[in-house]
């Protein structure tokens, strides 16, 4: 499998033509980065893609009618939409401190959904 | 009416003027206090809920929240005083300050210092020029933002973005994970306006289309939006009418650009700079004005939170020393003849502060923005005869700030600087053999750098004796290559195979030198982030880092 991968480490923003082995999901070859930095980045984003995912929750019982909220580490790039849909079914109810849980191992891929700012009533 | 003196005044909470409060009360200042419109401290640190906050200045991957929490937490731990829903209604140049509040009614404070941290505004479909009607749906990337994440409304379900500034963006990715869908991400020119890792994880990830080098005409709808007219332009900016064509929507966002908000600046009689929008401004931060500092994007749209919050700590640092100073009557000398104007030579587009005094101690920091994106440039600072800054960047683009930082020690003797950023034809690492005494520092210090050990074997560089005439020379293995030839064959360099053309180690007796032990890996000097090693750690002089500027 062949994918187009933009570097982000620096501003040069190479386009990294990553080769994938089909079989093993190892790194075959690549063309087009311009450092060291670019082949870890790019290995990581051919073969497991994670992002830390920010969004908001409903909250009830507080004069603030949202709470902001994020994955405590980061999430696979393909269940981003799946969790989204998780947590529009999640309502938080104050207190709730910052850095604390708003739901806990999200479709079981042990990350947390924590609060980013305390919700008070 | 309340009437009172107060040693310091900030205005604005967002995170210039947290910062900035908060370095004012660590130098000492006791009466400090904070004027804030809106209901909360942190300005629009709360309706940014994505991360990428305080990387450099915390080190830490935080929310807009997040860094916001930090900063209010040091603000309530110091004790320092703040009024919310406070609207400053005038300022003037003796740092006399009107402002309005529910509970309090008038108050009239007059400061010996003033904290300008009003941040900036967007700009809005009035100052782009999109024909059409007025519906409904149109509104700015940062409302949009405050109702989805502050409000909880999804202002429309097709949305289409005018510009690609890292608010449309994050606001892209917003609207599609909260199941909106964006139609088009639409920019004037050839690249994004915002940063690369907003284009890759916003844009990329979530495959919305992003039109370079389009923009949209026209608005169609009564009472609200129904569509937009999108169509090309050329390299000049004007539009290909054959290109026209309708996009059905019913929101358009406008990511368009931010002005600094300098209503209370001008009112005061500070002088501002047409390039940056905001208040020329010296190295501590001061207008002027003396007596009147400003941070943060007041004085210019800076791209990080940490560069906002960098400069509210220098502004709340100056004021802090000139209110002591005037309390010990032992106020420094006034700025004037004394400082040293800056200003943007080629190709950069302009320079915050604008001028710096010739007594400084610490080295300064000067942010610039380039023009346009270009690779291998020289960006320096000097008077014409001798550059007293020079720094090589692989790649720059207007969309990320440059930092100059001006070595305080080599600075007298300038009285204008020009801070140029200029092409280079060429650059690598140029071996003047005669001076080489063969210690063979670089050939350590790059296997160390690249491998954690001392062990030249390693190295992308190698010292050779030549016997007869007993001269050492040094040879670099070759950069990095994506030539295309038809005699390809698989080079791996550090487990990862790469395409490189063969004919430079048939050519080249000592290319096969390049090889890790033990391993079929070659060797390949990669400049180490256009600062190399073995250029720095060369106390002969045999090594230097060669550059050969465009024409």
């Amino acid at each position: 499998m062949e994918k187009e991968v933009i570097c982000i480490v620096c501003p040069l923003g190479c386009r990294i033509n990553a080769v994938v082995d089909d079989a093993t999901g190892e790194l075959k070859s690549i063309l087009g980065n311009e450092c060291h930095e670019g082949v870890s980045y790019a290995k990581k984003e051919v073969t497991s893609p994670e992002r830390v995912l920010t969004t908001t929750v409903i909250t009830e019982g507080s004069s603030q009618p949202l709470l902001p909220v994020r994955s405590n580490k980061p999430l696979p790039k393909g269940k981003l939409k799946e969790v989204m849909r998780e947590l529009a079914y999640v309502k938080v109810k104050p207190p709730l401190k910052i850095g604390e849980a708003a739901a806990k191992n999200i479709l079981n891929t042990k990350v947390d959904i924590i609060a980013t700012r305390s919700l008070t009533t | 009416m309340i009437t009172r003196d107060v040693s310091l005044v900030v205005i604005g909470s967002g995170p210039a003027g947290l910062a900035a409060a908060i370095k004012a009360k660590e130098s000492g200042i006791d009466e400090v206090v904070i004027l804030e419109r809106s209901e909360e401290l942190g300005g629009l640190l709360h309706q940014c809920v994505h991360n990428g906050f305080g990387l450099l200045c915390f080190k830490e991957d935080l929310t807009g929240p997040e860094f916001a929490c930090r900063l209010i937490e040091k603000v309530n731990e110091l004790g320092i005083e703040y009024n919310l829903e406070t609207m400053v209604i005038e300022l003037n140049a003796r740092r006399n300050i009107k402002a309005v509040n529910p509970q309090k009614g008038v108050m009239n404070l007059n400061a010996g210092a003033v904290v300008l941290a009003m941040g900036c505004r967007e700009r809005t479909y009035h100052q782009v020029g999109v024909m059409g009607t007025r519906p409904a749906g149109v509104l700015t990337a940062g409302t949009a933002q405050r109702y989805i994440n502050v409000e909880g409304y999804l202002p429309g379900k097709e949305v289409v973005i005018l510009g690609s500034g890292d608010i449309g963006m994050i606001m892209a990715r917003r609207l599609t994970l909260e199941g909106a869908k964006v139609l088009a991400v639409v920019e004037k020119l050839p690249y994004v306006g915002g940063l690369k890792r907003n284009e890759v994880q916003c844009i990329h990830d979530f495959d919305i289309p992003l039109y370079l080098q389009h923009t949209v005409t026209k608005i169609h709808g009564n009472a609200r939006i129904e569509g937009v007219t999108m169509v090309e332009v050329d390299g000049k900016g004007d539009a290909n009418k054959a290109t026209e064509r309708l996009i059905g929507c019913d929101t358009l966002l406008l990511s368009v650009g931010l002005i600094p908000e300098n209503e209370l600046s001008l009112q005061a009689g500070v002088k501002l700079d047409l390039l940056t929008n905001g208040p020329f401004v010296s190295e501590r931060m001061e207008t002027t004005i003396p007596g009147i500092f400003a941070c943060g994007n007041v004085v210019t749209v800076y791209d990080l939170v940490d560069y906002v919050m960098w400069s509210g700590e220098i502004a709340g640092k100056s004021a802090a020393t000139l209110v002591k100073g005037k309390k010990t009557q032992a106020r420094k000398p006034k700025r004037g003849k004394e400082s040293i104007s800056i200003k943007a030579g080629n190709n950069v587009r302009f320079v915050s502060p604008q001028s710096i005094d010739k007594e400084i101690e610490d080295d300064v920091d000067i942010y610039i923005r380039v023009t346009e994106p270009m690779r291998n440039v020289e960006i320096s600072a000097g008077d014409g005869n001798e550059d007293i800054y020079k720094k090589i960047y692989r790649a720059v683009t207007p969309g990320e700030m440059v930092v100059v930082r001006i070595p305080a020690k080599q600075l007298k003797t300038h009285n204008e600087l020009v801070i140029k950023c200029e092409k280079l034809a060429w650059l690598g690492i140029n071996i003047n053999f005669e001076r080489c005494t063969g210690c063979r520092y670089c050939e350590a210090i790059c296997s160390f750098g690249h491998f954690d050990e001392v062990n030249p074997v390693k190295s992308c560089i190698r010292i050779y004796n030549d016997l007869q005439s007993n001269v050492y020379f040094p040879i670099i293995a070759g950069p990095y290559t994506d030539a295309k030839c038809t005699s390809q064959r698989f080079v791996v360099i550090q487990g990862i195979e790469y395409d490189a053309c063969a004919l430079c180690p048939i050519c080249c007796p000592i290319r096969p030198f390049f090889m890790e032990p033990g391993t079929e890996n070659s060797l390949k000097c990669d400049m180490c982030g256009m600062d190399p090693m073995c250029v720095q750690f060369c106390s002969s002089g045999a090594l230097t880092l060669a550059t050969e500027k465009e024409e």
